[in-house]
């Protein structure tokens, strides 16, 4: 039985009063005229107790009477079970997603996570269910749906606490958007009950370079909300340095990018080199630089003057610590070796090929170009340091260089055929070991174009973008048509538009030729002064000698195969900080911390600075993860995000508690208790006045008697 | 001088006796008639009159001063002594009789069938009844919280009964004004008279006193009646309730238990101090409760009255 106005209920208490005067009676007070009072003095007034209670039965319907009028003005009513289930407030999941990235890293963002995780849980009622996962770039499950339902009730909260304060921020770079997707499709696997809520409650610093961008239009679960727990602090000055280019030479300045959060209060910083063996904290070689908030910029930052391999840039003027330091190893220059067989005396003109191949393959600080001319006297490239690793025939060669050619095919090498004249494109067959077929110069009225461009693969995948996909600049004046049927598995990257190929990429053997139908100089086309050729000239030198060994700068996450790098043994000594780690050589290396890495094959070899047994790889935080000003919350919206302001919940039970009590109003005047109540408290008060006036009667007869 | 209570048997029958009760009227015709023969006026012509009055009999000169009435100067004397003289006469007066009737509410009071102020309008109209056929003339103040009516003494046709109607006034009042009435009558008053008062007494004994000494000043006798009723002496009542003061309508709770002893005490204080006040003011006080026969009462003013009239020839 429930009650609309339970307050009533307190009147029950009138049950006392009775009692009370029955127990408690004053003496009866008498009217008695006298002349004057003057004679008299007051008495005090005399109370008599009777402890004794005279008639049960009266004393037992009048507080029944009480009782009953006291419960008809609560106006009781029985809750039909089925309306009172349908009013319990439906079960819950939540899945909370906690921030754990480097950014957390900043003082007191870790500690309010927590507190934030406390705060949540501490509402999550039983009938709730939970998962929670820890994220950076990639998530991790500290409690799930299943062990939440089989945890009992009592220690679900307590194990998930416990769980989380075992936790730490880490280095990794952060992926909201990319996790924020992935939560909510845990929601729809789910087959929860229809009604159910299901909210995603994100935890985090909402550091702008987060990886929101994977949110534009993205499809939420069905009753899905997202609750945003912002942990940000407005006014933190926040600037960060990373490496933008190397050095292009051992003596040459450093070229780095400062950034400046746009939330920043701060416009100068200072940036040095760390020396661990100073004795002084003010480093007097310390460049000065100034940004305002929400730049960034290049910085030349000149070597330092020690010759240290291994360097650490410090930044010094901002809030925050962790973003500050800028790791740097050095790197393993490759040596590449480019064999031109071409007329060496054109390299005086633009016309010729060889005039733009020094251009075309510039030195960087990872690799170190050698362009070597092959003449026709020779019968092969004489190498000092073994095999070329790209050969470029521009000229019809003879037979023995031919011969020699085609051998290095058939071990594997690569060529770029270039079609200069139909006479000299012949000798493609050759290479191939196909039978000749006769090339044609292209009749161009004025200038021919590109179609049909294959940017599926791998050389031209980097201009697969709206931004770099525009080949039409592109003329012709004179190309060579080629029969595609004439050259079996060939694959066209690009043709002309009257269908004959122009780059085409032939499997040969071992090797592979890449076939160019149209020379580069400028009597043949403008791929000279295309502002692609040449990225697609070092895609195709890349396509011919891929990159080996590791990058030396790595950020927060990476993995390498150490069998990459090829230290000749079957375990790999990695040493960070001072600990030092042995794995084997087929395992994945992932770095989850910034710092300087040491790998060799031997822990001994890490004494030593040799750059063939020790390699270096510097590990950096992600630069987005020092974007720390926070992403608004109404880009969030904009992007279709369900979001849900932390007041609904509260609203949500208002209304409904608005409603259980209309549904109990209707109730109780559907049964109406209340006149069923009063009217058995009148018929007892009936009763008790004939019980009272009989007890009555009889106490007087009694009394006469007497 | 009489301060005992005096009480009968067995109180009256109610209806009290009439204002003029023939029997008692009786009984003192045959016993007072001379018992009070040598009193001053209470038969006329029985005794000569002790004031100097305005009628033929001479009885001495006395020199003339400042205020006296020019009526009574001897003009003839004057004519041959070139003196003032008044001429004064020996006059056969009746008693000037004022009666004081206390009508206030605490008079209402009674645990007999009839209360204090039936005794007490019984006792001045016997009184009355009495000193009227004894052709004296009679006059009276009733008061309650103040003086409510006059009638200045007189023998005449009528008045005895005007006097018996204002008698039948029933008791009003939130108080005993008796001290303010006794200032009144003063004040009224001048000539020696006989006063008496006819009430229950029950206020503060000391201004009693000064007010008494104000009539005693003029040399009129004070005769005072006390009127009790029988449960204000013994305090009879056993059950705790709330006691309503007659007057002012005070309410206040007693038990008479705890509070009887402390009652007779304090009221047996009161009536020695009132009886000290009267012997002090030279006034008579005779205490009667309710249940005294007024011929009793009346026997004992006549005696007290003679003693008096004795006393005073002497």
């Amino acid at each position: 039985m429930s009650f609309l106005a339970p307050f009533y209920l307190l009147a029950g208490l009138a049950i006392g009063l009775p009692i009370v005067f029955h127990m408690i009676r004053k003496t009866p007070q008498g009217r008695q005229v006298f002349s004057s009072l003057m004679f008299l003095t007051p008495s005090p007034p005399r109370m008599t107790k009777r402890s004794r209670i005279e008639d049960w039965l009266l004393l037992l319907l009048r507080s029944l009477v009480v009782c009953l009028l006291a419960m008809a003005f609560a106006r009781p009513y029985f809750a039909a079970r089925s309306l009172g289930d349908s009013l319990q407030q439906p079960a819950e999941r939540l899945v909370i997603l906690l921030d754990r990235s480097a950014s957390m890293q900043r003082t007191g963002y870790w500690e309010r996570a927590l507190l934030r995780v406390q705060e949540i849980l501490r509402t999550v009622r039983t009938h709730d269910t939970l998962q929670l996962l820890a994220f950076d770039e990639t998530s991790q499950t500290l409690i799930s749906f299943a062990e939440w339902d089989q945890l009992p009730p009592a220690a679900r909260v307590p194990e998930t606490l416990q769980r989380v304060q075992q936790l730490s921020p880490g280095w990794g770079g952060t992926a909201i958007g990319r996790q924020l997707l992935e939560a909510a499709d845990l929601f729809g696997d789910e087959t929860d009950a229809e009604g159910s809520g299901r909210r995603l409650i994100l935890i985090s610093d909402l550091q702008s370079g987060a990886g929101w961008d994977v949110l534009q239009g993205a499809r939420w679960p069905d009753r899905l909300r997202v609750q945003i727990e912002n942990l940000s602090q407005p006014g933190e000055s926040n600037a960060a340095i990373h490496l933008a280019m190397e050095a292009s030479s051992p003596g040459a300045d450093f070229q780095m990018r400062l950034m400046n959060s746009s939330n920043s209060q701060k416009e100068l910083f200072r940036v040095n080199w760390q020396d661990d063996f100073s004795a002084s904290e003010e480093n007097e070689t310390a460049h000065e630089f100034y940004l305002t908030p929400g730049q960034s910029r290049m910085i030349s930052v000149p070597p330092p003057e020690d010759s240290l391999p291994v360097r650490t840039l410090v930044l010094s003027g901002d809030d925050v610590e962790f973003d500050n330091t800028t790791f740097l190893a050095p790197q393993v220059v490759r040596d590449i070796h480019i064999v031109f067989a071409g007329n060496a005396d054109e390299d005086t003109g633009p016309l010729g090929l060889r005039f733009f191949l020094n251009p075309l393959f510039p030195d960087n600080s990872i690799r170190k170009i050698h362009l070597i001319d092959w003449p026709s006297s020779e019968v092969s490239p004489l190498l000092e340091t073994g095999a070329p690793d790209w050969i470029i025939v521009g000229t019809e060669l003879n037979a023995a260089q031919t011969q020699w050619l085609v051998e290095w095919i058939d071990q594997g090498g690569h060529v770029l055929f270039v079609a200069t004249n139909p006479e000299q494109a012949g000798g493609l067959y050759k290479l191939l070991k196909l039978p000749p077929v006769q090339v044609t110069e292209a009749t161009v009225p004025n200038y021919a174009m590109l179609r049909n461009v294959d940017l599926s693969h791998p050389v031209l995948r980097p201009f697969d973008d709206p931004r770099f996909s525009d080949f039409t600049k592109l003329r012709f004046w004179k190309y060579r048509q080629f029969h595609l049927e004439s050259i079996p598995s060939a694959r066209v990257l690009f043709a002309m538009e009257d269908g004959s190929p122009m780059l085409v990429e032939i499997p040969a053997r071992k090797g592979e030729v890449m076939l160019l139908a149209s020379g580069w100089g400028r009597s043949d086309s403008g791929l000279a002064v295309w502002s692609k050729f040449v990225p697609l000239m070092n895609g195709l030198l890349d396509d011919a000698s891929p990159p080996t060994g590791p990058t030396q700068q790595r950020t927060v996450g990476d993995s390498i195969l150490l069998s990459e790098l090829e230290l000749g043994t079957d375990t790999v000594v990695v040493r960070f900080q001072s600990e030092t780690t042995v794995h084997p050589r087929s395992d994945t290396f992932q770095f989850s911390q910034p710092g300087i890495y040491r790998m060799a094959a031997e822990e001994n070899h890490l004494a030593t600075a040799e750059a063939g047994e020790v390699i270096t790889i510097a590990v950096n935080l992600s630069p987005e993860e020092s974007r720390t000003d926070p992403y608004a919350e109404e880009l969030l919206v904009a992007a279709g995000v369900p979001l849900t302001v932390p007041d609904d919940r509260q609203n949500a039970e208002k209304a409904q508690q608005y409603q259980r009590q209309l549904l109990n109003q209707e109730l109780e005047s559907h049964q109406q208790w209340w006149r069923w109540l009063i009217i058995a408290g009148l018929l007892l008060l009936v009763l008790e006045t004939a019980i009272a006036q009989r007890r009555g009667r009889i106490h007087q007869s009694t009394a006469q008697m007497v | 001088m009489a301060t005992s209570i005096t009480s009968g048997p067995e109180p009256g029958s109610y209806p009290p006796p009439s204002f003029i009760d023939p029997a008692t009227l009786m009984q003192i015709q045959s016993l007072e008639l001379r018992v009070r023969a040598v009193v001053e006026g209470l038969f006329s012509g029985l005794h000569r009159s002790p004031y100097h009055g305005f009628s033929v009999e001479f009885t001495q000169y006395r020199q003339y001063v400042r205020g006296d009435d020019l009526r009574y100067l001897d003009w003839r004397l004057f004519a041959r002594s070139d003196r003032y003289y008044i001429k004064q006469f020996e006059d056969e007066t009746n008693l000037r009789c004022h009666l004081l009737l206390d009508n206030s509410r605490s008079m209402s009071y009674g645990s007999l069938a009839y209360n204090k102020a039936d005794y007490g309008k019984t006792l001045a109209g016997t009184i009355a009844y009495f000193l009227n056929s004894q052709r004296d003339a009679v006059g009276l103040f009733r008061f309650s919280s103040e003086l409510d009516e006059y009638i200045p003494p007189r023998y005449r046709s009528g008045h005895l009964r005007r006097i018996l109607i204002s008698l039948e006034h029933q008791p009003a009042g939130t108080s005993t004004g008796l001290i303010t009435a006794l200032e009144q009558v003063a004040q009224h008053v001048r000539r020696r008279s006989l006063f008496v008062l006819i009430s229950d007494l029950l206020t503060p004994v000391e201004s009693l006193s000064s007010r008494l000494g104000y009539l005693r000043a003029t040399g009129s006798e004070v005769v005072v009646f006390q009127i009790l009723d029988p449960a204000e002496i013994s305090f009879p009542f056993e059950e705790a309730a709330q006691f309503v003061d007659a007057e002012t309508g005070r309410e206040m709770y007693v038990d008479p238990l705890a509070a009887s002893v402390s009652y007779r005490t304090r009221f047996q204080q009161h009536l020695d101090d009132l009886t000290r006040c009267c012997e002090n003011q030279g006034a008579q006080l005779h205490r009667l409760t309710t249940e005294t026969p007024l011929e009793e009462a009346l026997f004992e003013f006549l005696k007290t009255r003679q003693r008096t009239t004795q006393a005073r020839r002497r």
